[in-house]
């Protein structure tokens, strides 16, 4: 038996992608996932279903995390990489910000030679993926399948409320609607979270398909690679229950996310030749952009005691997430920065994180060895660019600034982070950055798109791996560089575009 | 995409095609089930997974088709429960594990289905079982489904005390009722190793759901089967409310007595004057389609308990069992006694699995001479076929259930029971007047001991009646099998579970050997 597709992982592209391909009865599509699944909201566990935590609380505990780590800087800690192992992959895990990449991301990735991604070209994509509670208009869309809503000012904590009003003292934009095209300044961030529910695209998408006879769901699989005939992909082998499986298939799309994919791919044989050799894999083909152009949002979280009377936000609140973009003093990339605050319940610190929304530097992820068991190494190297580390520094002290001011007078108690020593001078804050900078969980572009005459480019436009065929890559690794924005929307969107080009034979 | 194999139902049969079928990673099976799955013990509801409730307990579950049947004119109209969930039948019944007496087989190898006498069937037996009391040339014990028996310290007041009745009465002491060549009075052997009804689901699926090239799914109701002349090609099976067609190279159903000919007749195979009075265009006409249906019919002989007896729900119900040859019957062991020893009223009749009435014996003919019929009630797939069960149509049917009435009655008197039994409920003193009372009484108060079988029976093409052969395939159509109970010839001397399971091993073994 042989499958018209195999697509390895569950997650926000391949979920999506499952069910979209599935809609024609005359496919038939096997969804690899190497966690489990829950085929309904009861049978799901309560700290998937509910989007009460955040990032950095599913970083430990969670069972449905594939808890790589990685190196963030030389000084830093080793750093928790979360990454969802369940269907519906890191959205059935995450934060739930639901925020679109803005044109101009999409206007870089056209002059890097992709010009089937311009953001008039995707925004039908944006719309069809999502039902907007609050806008619909042009840019919204009304009956897609992940549902989203933010949170009206008037029922904003006092938290998120002095964060607010300080922003807008300050004199940025009041900001409704972040997924406006021309949105810039402080808003509620949209959240795909409705009653609380973390909409991933395993509740959104597979609840539609998964009925279909014409769709396979396969949870507690793990691939272990990609079968090649010469250089043509033929399937996959796959593990489930101890025992070892080959299936076969006539395209198999790697949507296992950016770690995922390209450590597949370099299993399989398709990576840099020397890396490959290094750990005794076949060749099939020498793709050497395989793991590099490693991306991420680098964040750093600076805090404060909440004052003793300021409530912690009630449970089925949630974190509210009021957030800010900006374009950093001196900077010609607009919206480069995030600044999100939250309420920290176990130790009642306000932590205001800023992150570099487009940094500049870039990772590398690597082979550690031909074990599938043994995680790639992951280097983020962060802030090796001098404007990253400016930019950085600067969205620091603004946060300062921003905690000064009247709106936070009655909210915000003694400075935990950074110490006074840290902020004493460029070098001293330079060093706090270093230690301290951590992932906001976008890690992307890890086998990036783009045209032939880039070497460094891993995948065309469609997704498909150069070099060989019958295997596409579709997730956050295709990115040509990371999104100002959190990558979970452009993700799904990716995914359901390039469904619609499998429909039409691209 | 096509499937190498689709097997049609997740029962007692189908489970162990799809599992042994996918033993070699290069077939691919698609096994349907029409009601849910549940993956492991953990998740298994409660009255799915502990076994100590029988039949009626499960009467108006939700993992049961909930069918209705005609036992006779006189009685009212009958439960007829049929497991609606992975395990099928197997995953709500009674468990229990008893093979049919060696001459059922044989009986089925002499009218043309020499590949199934008891000698051949054994190692099948034999494959699908671990009997954790008995290990020998007649025993399996490294088979998916677990047995045991109830040990004497495990045994109730009211089971030691049928089994002393029954000695008394001068049947012979049975410890083994899978032995060949037993008879007498016994300990069942069930399928509940520490209280769990070790289904189909728990035995095979578990051996087999990891499997890349077993594709399970529950939730999906079969319309029909599609042909392109007079081979199968595909299946159309309703799921999430939507209809899908899914093609394979072979068709296997499973669906059971009930299931298996409706299906048929839904695609065109039956008999062709009914297709066409129900409006189904005809692809073969097979008149022994839905003909031949037997069952065991039931009575229940009961009484109420002292109030010093007690009556636990959590124990087991069902330790003993007699197995008798009715006087002037050549059918050896065609008759059954269980003792029940938590009753219960019929849930039709308001009854609770909870509450007892007392104690009873279930009185069950386990070789009929009648027989009944399954009719389509319409082309919708979604309508109940009409069952017939005709019970007692033939007098001789009527006085080996008389006589054993009378035998249940009068072991009851024995002096075994001084401290359990107050007074006899049923049948009450003026049934037992006549013959003529007690048949009335019979008739009125038969039911189904939910061996529905052989309405889709194997034999040699040139009887006009067997709808398949003995490898399982429909007579006329290539790509098609049956394999459940629907294609036993003559119902078994015993519950059906096991053979239905043997079957299911035989034809998968069968298939696999391109038979």
């Amino acid at each position: 038996m042989k499958y018209t597709h195999i697509v390895v992982g569950a997650g926000s592209a391949g979920a999506a992608l499952a069910t979209r391909l599935s809609e024609d009865p005359e496919r038939s599509v096997l969804l690899l996932e190497a966690g489990p699944d829950y085929p309904d909201l009861e049978t799901m566990p309560v700290d998937l279903k509910f989007g009460w935590g955040t990032g950095a609380d599913f970083v430990v505990e969670d069972e449905h995390n594939w808890k790589y780590t990685a190196k963030s800087t030389a000084k830093g800690p080793t750093m928790d990489v979360p990454r969802g192992k369940v269907t519906g992959g890191t959205s059935a895990i995450n934060g739930q910000v639901f925020l679109r990449a803005i044109p101009e991301d999409f206007e870089y990735w056209v002059s890097m030679g992709n010009d089937e991604w311009s953001y008039e070209q995707v925004l039908p994509y944006y719309r069809k993926l999502e039902t907007d509670t609050d806008f619909s208009d042009d840019f919204h869309g009304t009956e897609g399948p992940i549902i989203v809503r933010r949170h009206p000012l008037d029922e904003l904590q006092p938290d998120q409320a002095a964060f607010y009003n300080a922003c807008v003292a300050a004199g940025y934009a009041e900001n409704p609607d972040h997924n406006h095209p021309d949105a810039t300044g402080v808003g509620p961030y949209p959240l795909n979270n409705p009653e609380g529910i973390r909409w991933s695209t395993a509740v959104g998408f597979l609840s539609m398909a998964r009925h279909r006879i014409n769709l396979t769901i396969r949870p507690n699989c793990t691939t272990r690679r990609v079968l090649f005939d010469d250089t043509r992909a033929t399937g996959v082998e796959v593990e489930s229950g101890g025992e070892s499986f080959v299936v076969n298939g006539d395209e198999i799309i790697l949507s296992a996310g950016p770690i995922g994919s390209p450590h597949l791919l370099m299993l399989s044989g398709i990576g840099p030749a020397d890396q490959l050799a290094e750990h005794g894999i076949s060749l099939v083909k020498d793709v050497p952009g395989v793991g590099q152009n490693l991306r991420d949002h680098p964040t750093v979280h600076v805090s404060w005691r909440a004052q003793p009377d300021v409530p912690a936000p009630p449970q089925e609140v949630g974190p509210q997430k009021v957030a800010l973009r900006y374009t950093a003093p001196g900077s010609d990339i607009k919206n480069d920065m995030i600044k999100v605050m939250r309420f920290r319940k176990i130790d009642r610190l306000l932590v205001m994180s800023v992150g570099l929304y487009l940094a500049l530097g870039k990772g590398e992820l690597k082979l550690q060895s031909p074990d599938p068991d043994v995680q790639p190494s992951l280097d983020y190297n962060y802030l090796q660019e001098a404007e990253d580390r400016r930019r950085l520094r600067e969205g620091v002290r603004l946060c300062l600034e921003l905690v000064d001011m009247k709106e936070f007078e009655k909210v915000v108690g003694e400075r935990v982070n950074p110490d006074d020593a840290a902020l004493a001078s460029d070098n001293a804050l330079d060093e706090w950055l270093m230690r301290s900078v951590s992932t906001m969980h976008h890690i992307s572009c890890t086998a990036k798109m783009g045209p032939d005459s880039d070497p460094m480019a891993v995948v065309d436009q469609h997704g498909r791996v150069k070099g060989v065929q019958s295997l596409r890559v579709v997730d956050g690794s295709i990115m040509p560089d990371c999104t100002r924005a959190n990558t979970n929307v452009p993700i799904m969107m990716m995914a359901e575009r390039i469904a619609d080009f499998i429909k039409a034979g691209e | 995409m096509k499937y190498d194999y689709i097997v049609i139902g997740a029962g007692s049969a189908g489970a162990i095609i799809a599992t042994r079928l996918t033993e070699n990673p290069s077939k691919s099976v698609l096994l349907l089930e029409a009601g849910p799955d549940y993956a492991d013990l953990e998740s298994l509801p409660d009255e799915v997974r502990y076994g100590n409730a029988i039949a009626t307990s499960i009467m108006t579950s939700d993992h049961n088709w909930q069918f209705t049947g005609r036992a006779t004119d006189e009685a009212e109209p009958m439960l007829v429960p049929r497991g609606k969930i992975t395990g099928g039948s197997s995953a709500i019944n009674a468990q229990i594990f008893l093979r049919g007496d060696p001459g059922d087989y044989d009986n089925w190898a002499e009218w043309g289905n020499d590949r199934w006498s008891f000698e051949k069937s054994l190692p099948f037996f034999r494959k699908l079982e671990t009997d954790t009391n008995y290990s020998d040339d007649f025993h399996g014990t490294d088979g998916p489904i677990i047995a045991h028996r109830f040990q004497p310290d495990a045994w109730l007041d009211s089971s030691k005390a049928f089994y002393q009745a029954c000695l008394d009465y001068g049947f012979q002491d049975t410890p083994d009722h899978n032995n060949p060549d037993s008879t007498g009075v016994g300990p069942l052997p069930l399928n509940n190793p520490n209280g769990i009804r070790w289904s189909t689901n728990l035995g095979y699926l578990s051996l087999s759901r990891h499997r890349l090239n077993l594709t399970m799914r529950p939730d999906c109701v079969v319309h029909r089967i599609e042909f392109d002349g007079n081979r199968a090609t595909s299946v159309v099976v309703e799921s999430g409310g939507e209809v899908f067609t899914v093609e394979a190279k072979e068709i296997i159903l499973s669906a059971g007595a009930v299931g298996s000919p409706q299906i048929l007749m839904l695609s065109g195979v039956g008999p062709a004057d009914h297709l066409n009075e129900v409006g189904i265009p005809v692809v073969k006409n097979a008149p022994g389609v839905g003909q031949n249906l037997r069952d065991h019919p039931l009575a229940y002989i009961s009484w109420k308990t002292k109030p010093a007896h007690e009556l636990d729900p959590n124990d087991p119900r069902l330790q003993f069992a007699l197995r008798y040859t009715a006087e002037g019957s050549e059918f050896k062991n065609d008759m059954i006694v269980y003792m029940n020893t938590f009753a219960t009223e019929r849930v039709n009749r308001g009854g609770n699995r909870m509450d007892p009435t007392g104690i009873r014996m279930i009185l069950g003919l386990d070789l009929e001479v009648g027989s009944g019929e399954l009719k389509l009630a319409s082309s919708d797939p979604h309508a109940e076929p009409i069952l017939d069960y005709n019970y007692f149509e033939e007098e001789f049917d009527l006085s080996r259930m008389r006589d054993g009435v009378r035998m249940c009655v009068t072991l009851g008197e024995n002096e075994s029971w001084n401290d359990i039994i107050e007074s006899r409920i049923d049948p009450p003193d003026d049934a037992l007047e006549s013959d003529d009372a007690l048949t009335d009484w019979l008739k009125r108060e038969v039911t189904t001991g939910h061996h529905i079988s052989c309405t889709a029976k194997m034999g040699p093409a040139t009887d006009p009646m067997a709808v398949v052969s003995q490898t399982g395939k429909v007579h006329g159509l290539e790509g098609l099998r049956v394999a459940d109970a629907s294609i036993m010839p003559d119902c078994v001397r015993s519950n059906i579970n096991v053979t239905v399971m043997m079957i299911g091993e035989r034809i998968a073994d069968m298939i696999i050997h391109g038979e």
